[in-house]
Order: structure tokens, then sequence, then C-alpha cells
């Protein structure tokens, strides 16, 4: 810096005598190392891999209970489509509670052998042993089995996730292990209640490893493995004769062939009111990426928006009913008045009312 | 023409009627098979076993296979005969050759001749596995026979064995002389890094990176640092005076075939400790136990008893059996029939056994004794440091050793982390810290179930099989549902560990531990 402001004294002098200004005689050999730092620092390639940009999307901003969610989105490296990467999916109720624990393809399995496996996800008694059949209302077992093929200890968060045959995801267990030795096989017995709301019939768990809980930047190790078992209402239902173990199934999770992923599952019929998050994670040739989205559920019914079918609820409708058959019948003076048309006919009628006792009940059952 | 298709015809036939007796067919299929049918995951330079089984079989006599395999990724360690065909028998088996066994057979030598029905082990294969890669293991040649020598049908499983290749793994330095190893002055230290384990890439296809370089630094923490090359170096170096050294062996093993993968790691390194105190001449006792502790547990020139682990035996349990052993030396030479003094202390410093054991021909007096473990016995912190004395006299030269160790509960809970209060509903995390005071790892099962106010269990969780590191420990975190039909108020969290399941035969490692919870509406 002093050389260069000595150059530009120089310089002004020079002018300030009526001169013809001087090229300043930089010297070859900054020029060559100024050139030689340009072109380094421009010129040489980054040594880490690019980082990949996964994104996350659902269909529709906002659903009502027992609507089916739809996630999807893609992953790409360097504006290219990734294949083979393995993308978690974590989605949080309003409550903060995990409602959905899932990993899914964008296309092909990665080719190499994971750091942390899961081997089965078995569906069993408390003390491990094979269980195909389980009672509403009560808890549910899966032994989950998984290897750490790597010579370091690893990081594991597993989990399961229980799906019915509806798609609505009922429950999920998880144990977090900060230090799974490796390489080592081990087990892990999870348990999971029944609601009794639960779809009778064939129903699907699903096991899963990652590094932490995808809400906190954990991603996943492989893929995900399932089983079927079977939900019975506790009678001597004939679903329990039914062994329907072990059956590989890829219940809501299509897998694509361009990077794209996507997920899919059925809101609780109970599902809280509310804003909910989706996470999404990866870690893709050693680079790690996440994204997340929100959609809200709204309840049907809910004309006040404050998270429950109630009185209030009640006044509001018939306030749309009285408006909508007060002369001129079939106009309403507020555009808000047709969210009480529940069925969609076009009209505040009866209709509309019976479907709104409907939707009070189910909320205080 | 037609006499000689009549001719034909009754050939075929006479051939037929002759043949049909030697085949012996049976309604239920009989199956020779290895069992099991997969195995998977058996890491390189460890054994497992194979079953050759017998399913469904009548009147078996006597039987004959080949075993076979792919020699790239096992090799055959051993082969013993099963017991479904009992004694006497005629057990023939050719010795393994890198691919096969090239003849197994097992004939009944009961007189008089006797058929075995059922099912069974007719033997079993105990392989070692070279490399990864999946490999049939495949019965061919084979034979069932029945008492009447007649062929008995069956089908034929082959078993599989599969091991995937590994993950992108680094390369790992791994060295002797170990961490805290103690050594003489002037001994000559050995340095073999030949336990280092090459890098594994998986980019653009996997493949090994093997090792092409061991650094050695020798640093004799005196300012003096010496470097070394070579994955074996005998006797590296040997130091002039008492104190410690500082040995640590880097190891490089660049990928050959590039691109690598991210995670890839060209290099790694180890650093052990050792500590080299002067040789006593004359007699010497050593005083350690079947856990280890060999070495003098006092420092010669310091006069002070080595820290933790450096000579130490390894963690014992209550009411674990101890075995002894203290060797008498003179000038390296084993001193027979020398009454040797042994005295225990406990964590107060109170002795607790006085013994007294005659050296053998080896120079080893050898005592046993079964940790106290009184009705009302508990441990005040982790673990406490018992002493084990030793002492001998030689020419009217006395000389005692100490070999230290924690007697305590070798796996523990320290801690349940959990909130205070619960609602039903919800999930609740709850976070378990388990100690391990040994300095070797333990496989643990833990469990960890919650009891409501009436006392009814309302959900649990369970780790099997899991390993907790030596010195290090495991911290768990579980999430437990609280159903809607726990009974509100108190609740009880119980974590318990366990050698195994209970129900494979595990017991507990340590007592059982609460916390209470305040169970409340949603």
């Amino acid at each position: 810096m002093p050389r260069d402001t000595k150059i530009y004294n120089t310089i002004k002098t020079i002018g300030e005598r009526g001169e013809k200004p001087l090229k300043p005689k930089i010297p070859p050999l900054f020029l060559i190392i100024l050139i030689t730092i340009t072109c380094v620092v421009t010129l040489t390639p980054a040594q880490a891999s690019p980082t990949p940009a996964l994104t996350v999307t659902t269909d529709k901003p906002a659903y009502y209970p027992k609507e089916n969610v739809t996630t999807y989105g893609n992953l790409t490296q360097d504006g290219a489509p990734v294949p083979d990467g393995l993308v978690a999916i974590e989605v949080k109720d309003p409550k903060d509670q995990t409602l959905v624990i899932r990993t899914t393809t964008t296309g092909d399995a990665p080719p190499e052998t994971p750091y942390v496996k899961v081997r089965s996800v078995i569906p069993c008694d408390s003390t491990g042993g094979p269980k195909d059949s389980f009672k509403r209302g009560l808890q549910a077992w899966f032994n989950l089995t998984i290897t750490n093929y790597d010579i370091q200890p690893r990081n594991v968060c597993l989990t399961v996730n229980i799906y019915d045959s509806s798609g609505t995801p009922r429950g999920y267990d998880s144990i977090l292990v900060p230090n799974m030795a490796g390489p080592s096989t081990s087990y892990a017995i999870l348990c999971v209640l029944i609601p009794e709301e639960a779809a009778l019939g064939n129903a699907t768990v699903y096991g899963n490893v990652y590094t932490r809980w995808p809400s906190l930047g954990g991603w996943p190790y492989c893929t995900e493995e399932s089983s079927t078992f079977l939900i019975t209402n506790g009678g001597s239902s004939s679903f329990t004769t039914t062994t329907a173990l072990k059956q590989k199934t890829e219940f809501s999770t299509t897998m694509q062939f361009n990077g794209n992923y996507n997920n899919t599952f059925k809101l609780p019929p109970r599902a809280a009111a509310g804003n909910y998050i989706i996470y999404v994670t990866t870690r893709y040739l050693g680079e790690e990426a996440s994204s997340n989205t929100t959609f809200k559920v709204i309840l049907i019914a809910d004309f006040d928006g404050d998270g429950d079918v109630d009185g209030w609820d009640g006044i509001y409708f018939v306030d749309a009913y009285v408006d909508y058959w007060t002369p001129p019948v079939g106009e309403v003076t507020d555009p808000d008045y047709w969210r009480c048309d529940l069925d969609g006919d076009g009209d505040v009628d009866g209709w509309d009312g019976i479907a709104f006792v409907d939707a009070f009940v189910e909320y205080w059952i | 023409m037609k006499g000689k298709t009549l001719l034909s015809l009754a050939i075929v036939l006479s051939v037929t009627m002759t043949l049909l007796p030697i085949l012996r067919v049976s309604a239920v299929t009989t199956n020779l098979k290895i069992t099991p049918a997969l195995v998977e995951d058996v890491p390189v330079g460890t054994n497992f076993d194979v079953n050759l089984e017998v399913q469904d079989v009548t009147e078996l006599w006597s039987w004959m296979c080949v075993i076979s395999w792919d020699p790239s990724v096992l090799s055959c360690v051993s082969v013993s005969k099963g017991p479904f065909i009992p004694d006497p028998v005629l057990w023939l088996a050719a010795p393994p050759n890198a691919s096969a066994i090239p003849s197994l057979s097992c004939t009944s030598m009961t007189v008089p001749k006797t058929g075995y029905n059922g099912s069974g082990t007719l033997a079993t294969i105990k392989f070692h596995v070279n490399a990864v890669g999946e490999t049939a293991i495949t019965i061919t040649g084979d034979y069932l026979l029945d008492p009447a020598k007649v062929l008995i049908t069956h089908d034929t499983i082959n078993g599989y064995f599969k091991l995937p290749p590994p993950p992108p793994t680094s390369p790992k330095a791994k060295f002797t002389p170990a961490h805290c190893t103690m050594v003489y002055v002037c001994d000559w230290i050995t340095l073999d890094g030949r336990a280092s384990t090459d890098g594994w890439d998986t980019l653009p296809d996997p493949h090994s990176c093997p090792i092409e370089e061991y650094e050695w630094d020798i640093d004799f923490l005196n300012g003096t640092v010496i470097t070394l090359h070579g994955d074996y170096i005998p006797d590296a170096f040997h130091c002039d005076g008492p104190g410690d050294v500082a040995i640590t062996l880097t190891v490089y093993a660049p990928d050959p075939n590039p691109p690598s993968h991210p995670d890839y790691i060209s290099v790694d390194s180890a650093t052990h400790t050792i500590h080299q105190v002067t040789r006593p001449v004359g007699v010497i006792i050593d005083v350690y136990t079947e856990k280890g502790g060999e070495g003098p547990g006092i420092n010669p020139d310091t006069l002070l008893q080595f820290e933790y682990p450096t000579n130490w035996a390894d963690a014992f349990a209550p009411q674990e059996g101890v075995t002894v052993y203290a060797k008498v030396t003179y000038n390296d030479d084993p001193v027979q029939n020398k009454p040797v003094a042994f005295e225990v202390k406990d964590e107060t410093g109170e002795a607790v056994l006085f013994r007294t054991a005659f050296t053998d021909e080896f120079g080893i007096a050898t005592i046993f004794f079964r940790l106290i473990w009184e009705c009302n016995k508990t441990f005040a912190g982790k673990y406490e440091v018992w002493h084990i004395y030793a002492s001998v006299s030689v020419s009217e030269v006395e000389q005692y050793d100490i070999v230290k160790f924690r007697y305590g509960w070798l796996v523990q809970v320290d801690e349940i982390i959990a909130p205070t209060t619960a609602h039903k509903c919800e999930y609740i995390d709850i976070i378990v810290d388990i100690n391990n005071i040994c300095y070797t790892d333990k496989t643990v099962t833990v469990t960890v179930v919650i009891y409501d106010d009436c006392g009814v269990p309302i959900g649990f969780d369970v780790l099997a099989d899991w390993t907790v590191q030596a010195n290090d420990g495991l911290t768990p975190e579980f999430t437990i549902h609280i159903p809607k039909w726990a009974y509100l108020g108190t609740g009880t969290i119980y974590v318990n560990i366990y050698t195994h399941m209970p129900q494979l035969g595990g017991v507990p490692m340590c007592p059982e531990t609460q916390k209470y919870i305040i169970l409340s509406k949603p």
C-alpha cells in the first residue's frame, strides 16, 4: 500500500507541474503476482462437491382433516437432477408433535453401502417375538434391527411410523443413540399405541434410521424398511387369521426417476388445526441439504378459525343461513358466508346444517 | 420292424423295472440344505458356522456330498459331525481345500443296520470371511442312502453368504505398543502398525485404498523427536532414562483411483503414550489378575502408584470372582516354591483378606476370592478402588507389588433426564446416561418403562445388544407415548440394564434406576 501511494503521489506532483503525466512504473513482479493470485482465486475449482439443492412443496396450501396431503419436491446438484438420493420427510403438527417420519428416494436407492442400515422392521410382541396383529387401543411393538457398517461410532435416531389401512399416520416411536459402536448389529424394540380411531385391516410400519431428527438437521442413512400387520378391533376378528407379515409395500411414497420425490399421507380425522411444518433433508456425496415448508389444516365448520367447532361457529352458520334466505334469496351480503355451504351445492340450507352438526359431533366425541 | 419295436419296449421296461427299487420316493419332500440359508454381514476376519441339515428324511443310514464356495470370499476353518446320525458312525471328512470340502460323508455303523427319520444336523462347517463379496455355499455330489443302500430322493438347497462392501472408510491407524504400556529403560521398542486398516473408497467404483506410508513420530517429551517409516520396525528405539514417550503413527492411504468420495479421508493418526521405568534387578514380584494388571503397580522411579489404567486390572462386579496371580522372578528367572503373601484392601483401606500361596514351576502363586457383597452394600460413587498387595522375600530381599481395580456395577445408569411433567396423548423424551467403568467395551440391553399413578405400565422401549464403549458410555434418548388411558398423578420411569433380554437368560448389570414424573391432562 505505501508503495502504491508513492506512485500516485509522484504522478500528482508531475501533473501539477504541467508536464505530461508519466505512466506509473509498476514492477513486472508485482503484476505477475497479482495476475497469479487473481487466476488462483477465480479459476481454482472447489474441492468440495457442489452443494445439492432440495425443494419441498405441497399440492395445496391448506387441507381439511381426512384429506390427502401430497408432499413433493426435487433434489438437484449443480442444476442436474439427482436420481439416487435419499430424502427424509418429517411432518410436525401445531403442537410440535411428529406426525410423519419417513424416508423416500429420488429414484433408485444409493448404490453404495450406507454407514448405517435398517435391516428389518418386524411387528412383534413385547419381548421381540414376531406377531402380526394388534388390537386397537393397545400397544404394538416393532423390532428394528440395524447395522453400523462404519468402523467409527455413528449417531443413530431409530424411528418407526405406523400407517393404518386408510393411509393415515397413527403414531411413531423413536430412540436416539449418540454413539452406536461400529461395526456392529443391534436391535431395538419400539412401542406404538394404536389409537382407537385407527382403521381396521392391513396397516404398515415404516422403520428408518437418521443421524438425528430431520427437523433438527438429521439426514437419512438408508432406504426405509416396512412391514405390514393387522389392526383388529379386539374381538375374534377374521383379520387375525391372515398372515400379513413382511409384505413389502410402498404405501404412500412413490419413487421417481428424475430427481423428484413425493409422499402422500392422509390427515387424521381429528388432526389439530393450525400450521404444520414439513422438514426435508438429504445428504448426497458428503454434502447436506435441507428445506421446509408449511401447510395449514382447517377444521370443517371452524368458521371463526379458532381451532374448534363450537357454539360461535354455530352462530356464524345461523347468520349465513339467515342471510342466504333473506330476500333476495340466494344471495349473501358477505362472500365469506359461502364457507357455510359445506356440501358445496351452491346454497346454505338444511343439508349444510346437517353437515355442520356432523362436524360438531365429530369434533366433540 | 414290429418285432424290433416290441424288443425295444421290452428292454426299456426291463431296465425301468430294474432301476425302480433303487430310487425311493416318499410323499414328503426330503431336503438337504445349508442353514441358515443366508448369512449376511459377518465382518472380514471373523468366523461363522453353517449347518448341513436334512429335513423330513426317512430311513437315512448314510450320506455324502461335496461343499464348495468362492475362495476369494470364504475359507473353511473346520468341519464337524452333526448329531442326526448318532454314534457309532464312520465319519469321513477330507481336508478342506481353498474352495471345497471335496468329500464329506457319514455312515451309521449300528448293528443291525439302522435308518434314522426326521430332521436334523448332519454336519457343522465353520467358515472364515476372507473379503467382502458374495458366494453360494453349494452342495454337490450329494447322496442319501437308506440301510438297503437305496437312494433317497431329495431336493438340495444351497446356502448363500453376502457381505456388502463398506461405505467410504478412511484408513485407521492402529499399532502396538498399546497406550499406557509400561516398558523398562533400555528395552528395545518394536513398532508394529500392521493392524492398521486400509481405506475404502466408493467412487467411481468401490475399491480399496491401501496404506502406502507409515510414519512414526517418537516424541521423548524432552524436545527430541525422531521420525521413522515402515509398517513394522523391530527394535525401533529405546530410551536411556525413565519417563514418558509419545508415539504417533500416521498412515497415508491416497486414493489410487480418483475421484474420491467426499467422505473419504486418506490420512489417519493415533498416539500412544508409553511409560518407561528403570528395570529393577534381582527379585521382582508382579501381581495381576485374570482381567489384566501385569507390570509393576508402583513406578520404581517416582515410587508413585501408576494412574488408571496403566497396570490396573479391569473392573470387577459385585460378587464376581477374582483370581490373583503373583509372579516371582530373580533376574528374569522364575522362582519356584516361594511363599507369597497376599492382602486385599477395600476402598477405605480396610483389609478384607490375607492369604499365602507358594509359587509354581513358572514362579506364579495363585489365590482366588469372591468380592464381598454385604446385605446392605451400596456404592457411594460410580465405583470403588480396591488394592491387591503381594509380597515375597528372596534371599532376605523383600519385594512387594500392587494391582488396583475398580469395583462396581460394570455398566450403570448415571442419570435419567426427563421432563418433570408429561401430558397424556403426547410424547415424552427420556435421556438415559449410561456409564461403563471398564476399560473394555461392554454389550448390554437397556430397557425403559413408564408406570402411571396406579402402577400400570403405559409404555416402554428396549435397546438390545448395544455396545457401551469403554470410558465413554452411551446416552440414548427414548421417545415414549403417554396413552390416553394412563392414570393421572405421579408416574415412574424405570431404567434397567441387562446382559441380554431376560427371556434369553440375561441378568441385571446394575440396580434399577427410577425417576418420578407428573402425568397430567393433555
